[in-house]
């Protein structure tokens, strides 16, 4: 730079090292005492009355969570119950979609929802950082593959016979239960479970790859592979199911700051005994 | 006849005539181009022409154009979100973008930093990471501290931003070559018509820089279109989502509606693409100064 009148000579600039970085200690103090005022007044308030119970979901995934373009509503037998849920609990339910299901149960957990209704495996491992209502449905995998496919069970039932799966190619959803029993039981079998295993974030990905050849199977829950096998010209075909006995259940925050398990579970043994239930799984899965 | 049409070639080339019988150094800088009239109208013919092919194989039965329509409405739907989540994260990206990348090049070491932490943070982690952790976030921040019972909305926003924050260190960089692009002697001509620093970056280096970061900047314009399919994560309603949400209904009737699902996803993102990348190249012909690329193309 050339000199003249542009930049004031160094011997005035050296202090200013110094000041400066006074000034953004003494701010970022100043700010953070601000915000422990602040929170002192913030945390103070005791919350206003609930008069929405916001539930995650995730759809599409017929028959339990489903968005109705012409309604604009989400509908489906999770649905169903939450709505009595939330009847039981005198609030409206309001439903917040997740695409991703890993970010859902974050969500779910840290209590950014009230509840999550997703077809959520109740596990041990989720049992640590959620908490869980009683089952309302006791799924099994089921294994798709494409019509033409050679792949055979024995009687239909894949539960005791992972070494069928071994040479194919498998497409599963990330963080779902059948990711977790595909890791275990097929993958020690596998010659490259690298390339052999598949994860898509989302059903319809996992589906139209199984219909490209991009993977041979698809594992996932039993009601809606079945679903799409009995669809009219959908190219395939359910050859057997996985045994998990998955137990699906409601999820809500870690250690239940609202205490809404005792009123999610007084719910279901109701419409149990009531008979009610019997008539939603005829609606929805019939 | 005028001269663009004595040539049939010139329906082709729009860059204009070379006028004839002049001398060389006349006939390169003489190119007396299309009237603007006749080159609008020739890409408007054929963008009609062929969405007119594409529509009559349809009604002849190469393809479901019946379900092709009845989707429109509800990609529609989805195009409309997409666009209200564009419409946010590329002018926040740019002016986040444009204000780090040029704090990057200060001679204030304090700028430098914040500058250079930005850029270093947003740009190592993935998009989707950030927005799900923002939102999230927010979220929890709302709910706990706000008492706001549905966040939904304010999250949602939030995870946009976020977005924009990563499109902007991106955009940081891109703005900090420009200025970089700009020769020093250029400051020190200006130093010596007596101008001040300040004077001289306004007046002098900026719009240089400017001029050179627009092909960069409206890559990465094209290139944050697509990455707000990630807001769906957290629950916004945009095309991808609204074209996966298609799916079962689809694969419930025909799998080949798939296809037809996925084409028309592809072409409302690529007619919003096209849009944004035909801005930013009208407004780097507004900037440009002919005779000084290096490349006549």
């Amino acid at each position: 730079m050339a000199e003249g009148g542009a930049a004031p000579p160094a011997a005035a600039m050296r202090g200013k090292g110094v000041s400066s970085v006074i000034v953004i200690v003494v701010a970022v103090i100043t700010f953070l005492a601000g915000l422990g005022v602040g929170s002192v007044f913030l945390g103070a308030r005791a919350p206003p009355a609930k008069t929405i119970l916001v539930v995650a979901v995730q759809a599409p995934f017929p028959p339990f969570a489903d968005f109705n373009k012409t309604s604009g509503e989400f509908e489906g037998f999770e649905m169903d119950i939450v709505k009595l849920i939330a009847a039981e609990l005198n609030l409206t339910p309001v439903y917040r979609q997740f695409s991703n299901f890993p970010a859902l149960l974050a969500e779910t957990g840290t209590g950014g929802v009230d509840m999550a209704s997703a077809s959520i495996t109740i596990t041990a491992a989720r049992n640590a950082t959620m908490d869980f209502s009683d089952t309302y449905y006791i799924a099994d995998q089921g294994v798709l593959v494409q019509s033409s496919s050679t792949l055979v069970c024995p009687s239909n039932d894949c539960t005791n016979s992972p070494q069928t799966l071994k040479d194919s190619i498998i497409g599963v959803q990330q963080g779902t239960t059948s990711f977790i029993w595909v890791n275990s039981t097929v993958k020690p079998l596998m010659s490259d479970p690298a390339n052999q295993i598949k994860v898509f974030a989302q059903v319809p990905e996992v589906l139209t790859a199984l219909r490209q050849g991009v993977v041979d199977v698809v594992i996932m829950d039993l009601p809606v592979v079945t679903a799409y096998a009995n669809a009219p010209s959908s190219g395939l075909k359910v050859v057997g199911k996985i045994l998990t006995n998955e137990l699906y259940g409601f999820a809500v925050a870690n250690n239940d700051p609202q205490g809404l398990v005792p009123v999610i579970n007084a719910v279901l043994s109701r419409i149990r005994a009531s008979g009610d239930y019997d008539d939603l799984i005829t609606k929805w899965f019939a | 006849m005028p001269g663009w049409l004595k040539n049939p070639i010139h329906l082709y080339r729009s860059e204009g005539v070379r006028i004839r019988n002049a001398s060389a150094g006349q006939r390169s800088m003489q190119r007396r181009s299309l009237p603007k009239v006749f080159l609008y109208g020739r890409n408007l013919a054929i963008t009609i022409a062929a969405l007119g092919i594409v529509v009559s194989i349809g009604y002849q039965g190469a393809y479901n154009i019946a379900y092709a329509q009845e989707i429109l409405r509800y990609l529609i739907q989805g195009f409309v979100v997409t666009l209200q989540a564009v419409a946010v994260v590329i002018p926040v990206g740019f002016i986040l973008g444009f204000f780090f990348g040029w704090g990057r090049t200060s001679h204030s070491w304090l700028l430098r930093a914040t500058g250079t932490a930005y850029v270093e943070f947003f740009r190592s982690l993935p998009p989707l990471v950030l927005i799900v952790f923002s939102s999230l976030l927010a979220t929890l921040f709302l709910r706990n501290y706000f008492f706001v019972e549905d966040p939904h909305a304010i999250a949602l926003w939030i995870g946009v931003l976020a977005l924009a924050f990563h499109s902007g260190s991106y955009q940081a960089e891109i703005v900090r070559a420009g200025i970089l692009s700009v020769p020093t002697g250029q400051l020190d001509a200006a130093d010596s018509i007596g101008l001040t620093r300040l004077q001289s970056i306004f007046l002098i280096v900026l719009p240089q820089a400017f001029r050179v970061s627009l092909p960069a900047v409206g890559n990465e314009f094209a290139s944050v279109i697509k990455d707000t399919s990630l807001i769906s994560a957290i629950g916004g309603m945009e095309l991808t989502f609204w074209g996966t949400l298609l799916f079962p209904d689809a694969l419930g009737q025909d799998f080949n509606l798939v296809f037809i699902i996925l084409t028309e996803v592809a072409l409302l993102y690529f007619v919003l693409t096209f849009a944004v990348v035909r801005t930013v190249r009208a407004i780097e012909n507004r900037f440009k100064v002919p005779g000084l690329e290096a490349a006549a193309l």
